[in-house]
């Protein structure tokens, strides 16, 4: 198979390269990031010191503060998350570690970029029109989100939705492409069980979302409905129900956490057993059980709203399968930490960022059986414990995750290793400031604090003393881990450059990506394709004088 | 220094911070124990000069057994969580004992009207008996919103179109007034020290004033959708049901209007049924 050298257009500007549009959505998803955090800076400076001007910005808002918080969550997860952990991973790493020279549509995987960007662009119009941008939350509740007399914007509230709605298609039509190419593409010899844990947890993470999506897009159908033709599905004046939507879109909002969680999974699992040098521990149980994980995740949607109206009875159910889902959790998560016994670990960047993972997802994960319990939601609901919890998952999950992943496979994308000092110093300056920032948010949640309030002087019992105090500290915290998050951009740039040269394999990983030349020329793996013999994770196997025996060695007859 | 749960002032505001707690050390037993043993396995086991990592599958019965053990004990907290959240559930949403006040709570864009005794009607201020059974029939005549009493421990949203009942009933007046003074008092001493800080809510003699939150994204105004709960004692709210009445019945003769029996004009939801009166 001859791959000729691509252009400048073919590489950066429309490539149909699984790697170069894996870096179009890497690029594009810290872009974003950096909006999200930004957007989240803003406003919890106006928490912090309400109604004073905020340097960068001015004087926010009611209406400002709504459209932030909102945009901050859309972006944070439909717009970082997802083309971070799923679309630039995915498409980096599916070819390269099952041994293919590409995606099996890589025109498809083109359109399926320049959709994403459309998408980015109608989401920032949404801040330009009269009325300016959505501010109803990022769960777009109507008959709020429906009716322009309520939300007061008109145009913002129906582009924010069809940003979110293209955003999907995007996703839906990569997630085609990574189921496919996973099936069909793989390198011969490579059994089901030989696929290594990353390329796994994209996979069931896209089939998850392909089995969830699909409610939350004829809902936001007939909401833009509601919104630009004056139907009434939601709206009770006109016969409508506003509890229909919330199951519809919590039926997809609850597997989305999970279908962010599981690729971060799979990246912790490749760093684990890369640095631990071992095996992991229960492969095969991981797996099956990540497939518990995703048929449970659709059963638990209805604990988003235990109050919201449904059934009183019907909350005893969701309670206990909401409680449930902990159970395959736990297994996935004590694998992952017996891997660790008998290992000889080094504690390179990657793997710093994988160690913070999983002691940092414990929290989220443990905070979770509060909200979980029905009776507790009462209190809970809508209160900065929520927000403190998720973000204990999805700031591990996303963001941790990304920097496991990022810092793990720079050296094979950019073919030089990611600059140590700059990226511990980063590590530091991220981890510590994280809970400096939402261990104020429990305290403040148990004492009663509500979400989505943009001035708490209104609330003589939640400004008593000492409180304030809290809100200051969460914010000069958060202003801390945005500054460090600005050397990682510069490592991230710097170490392209100046970082030290790493070979094709620089971990002294097993599976193939790390066969193929750093960086990966058009095509990945030149003249010869590997060939699978063996799992994905054999490290110090006995009888073997080899640390690690990659997954392309011959066996020796 | 630090109150955590705050005054916990209705009849099931103990049974659910009992929860709180309950859930709060299984979990910190659970986080410390987990945290150990992953700190442990991270120090214990680094790298060390001629030491190979070792080669265990984890896939054999008995290496099973270090997470089915574990798990085991988990799933008996699991299961000690869904029962007690069982109870605790059916008595504050699934029980609704009878009546001895009830009140009709009409949210809108932003804020609360409160409709009771017959024609009663107060925006933001929620006037209740102490150790009386309250019903508060919610309803909303534009968005969502929901009504939140965080001393309490009352959450409900409030949906367009629907009219849901809910109900709590405070502990004995003594209980509420001496959580309010300690509020006061803390607020005081913190004032004292220069701590940016809100002065509680004013009360009279024979009531305690509280929040009120909306606690669901109800638009712009949502930030500013504040209401008080104002506890009275018995004699006090008898009091203040006389005056508000006799204010409400000159108002009418002035207006020559109909007699005070007639149905409350607030009803922005059409197909809502008349306000039970109770008295």
């Amino acid at each position: 198979m001859a791959h000729h050298e691509m252009s400048f257009s073919e590489k950066f500007l429309f490539p149909t390269d699984h790697k170069y549009i894996g870096l179009q959505y890497l690029w594009s998803g810290l872009f974003m990031a950096a909006v999200g955090g930004f957007m989240a800076y803003v406003f919890r400076m106006q928490l912090a010191f309400p109604g004073e001007s905020v340097p960068l910005w001015g004087v926010v808002t009611p209406q400002n503060y709504n459209a932030l918080i909102t945009n901050h969550g859309t972006i944070m997860i439909f717009w970082v998350a997802m083309p971070l952990l799923i679309a630039a991973f995915g498409n980096i790493l599916i070819p390269l570690m099952i041994g293919c020279d590409d995606m099996v549509f890589p025109r498809l995987n083109r359109l399926s970029y320049q959709i994403f960007f459309v998408s980015m662009v109608v989401l920032f119009l949404s801040y330009l029109v009269p009325g300016g941008g959505f501010g109803g939350s990022w769960t777009t509740y109507p008959p709020l989100s429906a009716r322009a007399e309520y939300s007061l914007t008109p145009f913002g509230s129906s582009l924010w939705l069809l940003a979110v709605a293209l955003e999907i298609v995007a996703f839906l039509v990569g997630g085609i492409n990574f189921l496919t190419t996973t099936m069909n593409a793989r390198a011969p010899g490579m059994k089901m069980m030989d696929i290594p844990v990353t390329v796994w947890m994209i996979c069931l993470a896209v089939i998850l979302f392909m089995f969830s999506v699909g409610p939350l897009v004829a809902g936001a159908i007939m909401l833009l409905l509601d919104q630009q033709l004056g139907t009434s599905f939601f709206v009770p004046s006109g016969g409508g129900d506003p509890v229909l939507f919330q199951h519809l879109f919590w039926f997809f909002g609850h597997p989305e956490v999970y279908v962010l969680l599981l690729p971060t999974f799979g990246f912790v699992g490749d760093v684990v057993t890369t640095f631990a040098r071992k095996k992991l521990f229960a492969y095969k149980t991981v797996i099956y059980t990540s497939f518990m994980v995703g048929i449970l995740s659709m059963i638990v949607w209805a604990h988003h709203q235990f109050i919201a109206g449904i059934d009183p009875r019907m909350a005893n159910i969701f309670s206990i399968t909401t409680i449930i889902i902990s159970i395959p959790l736990a297994i996935i998560y004590m694998a992952y930490i017996w891997t660790l016994y008998g290992a000889s670990i080094t504690y390179e960047l990657p793997m710093m960022w994988a160690a913070a993972f999983l002691l940092e997802f414990l929290v989220g994960g443990l905070t979770g059986l509060f909200l979980g319990s029905s009776a507790m939601d009462i209190y809970f609901h809508d209160n900065t414990f929520v927000v403190a919890h998720f973000h204990y998952t999805l700031m591990p999950i996303v963001f941790f995750g990304g920097f496991t992943a990022i810092t793990h496979w720079y050296p094979k994308i950019f073919g030089r290793k990611f600059l140590n000092g700059v990226g511990k110093l980063h590590f530091w300056g991220t981890v510590i400031p994280f809970n400096l920032v939402f261990i104020p948010l429990f305290l403040l949640g148990i004492a009663g604090q509500h979400r989505k309030i943009y001035d708490y002087t209104h609330f003589p019992d939640l400004m008593n003393a000492g409180y304030q105090d809290l809100r200051i500290f969460a914010t000069v915290s958060l202003i801390v881990m945005l500054v460090f998050q600005v050397l990682f951009l510069y490592g991230m740039v710097m170490s392209a450059k100046t970082g030290e040269v790493a070979g094709n394999n620089p971990w002294n990983s097993t599976t193939l990506e790390w066969t193929c030349p750093s960086p990966p020329p058009h095509g990945n793996f030149g003249a010869t394709m590997p060939t699978v013999y063996r799992g994905p994770y054999e490290y110090n196997v006995p009888g073997s004088s080899a640390d690690f025996i990659p997954q392309n060695l011959p066996s020796k007859a | 220094m630090w109150e955590t749960l705050p005054k916990s002032l209705s009849t099931f505001s103990d049974d659910m911070d009992k929860l709180f707690w309950d859930i709060t050390y299984l979990m910190t037993f659970s986080f410390i124990v987990s945290a150990s043993i992953m700190i442990y396995l991270f120090v214990a086991f680094r790298k060390k000069e001629g030491v190979k990592g070792q080669y265990i599958a984890g896939e054999g019965g008995k290496q099973m057994l270090l997470i089915y053990i574990p798990l085991a004990i988990f799933v008996c907290f699991d299961m000690y969580i869904d029962v007690s959240t069982a109870a605790v559930w059916k008595k504050a949403k699934v029980s609704l004992p009878p009546a001895d006040v009830t009140v009709r709570a009409i949210a809108q864009q932003w804020a609360w009207t409160f409709v009771q005794e017959g024609n009663i009607q107060t925006v933001n201020e929620l006037h209740i008996p102490a150790g009386k059974t309250v019903h508060v029939e919610m309803e909303s005549s534009d968005t969502l919103h929901s009504l939140s009493i965080p001393v309490f421990r009352f959450k409900q949203d409030v949906i367009p179109g629907r009219i849901i009942t809910g109900w709590f009933k405070t502990q004995d007046f003594s209980v509420v007034k001496d959580a309010k003074n300690s509020m006061v008092a803390r607020y005081e001493a913190g004032a004292a020290q220069g701590k940016v800080s809100v002065a509680p809510h004013e009360d009279t003699e024979g009531s305690a004033v509280f929040d009120i939150q909306c606690a669901e994204m109800c638009g712009v105004g949502h930030g500013i959708m504040s209401a008080t709960v104002v506890i009275h004692s018995q004699e006090d709210y008898d009091a203040w049901v006389k005056t508000e009445k006799e204010t409400l019945h000159e108002m009418q003769e002035d207006a020559g209007a109909a007699p005070e029996a007639a149905p409350a004009e607030a009803a922005p939801v059409e197909e809502a049924p008349a306000a039970e009166h109770h008295g």
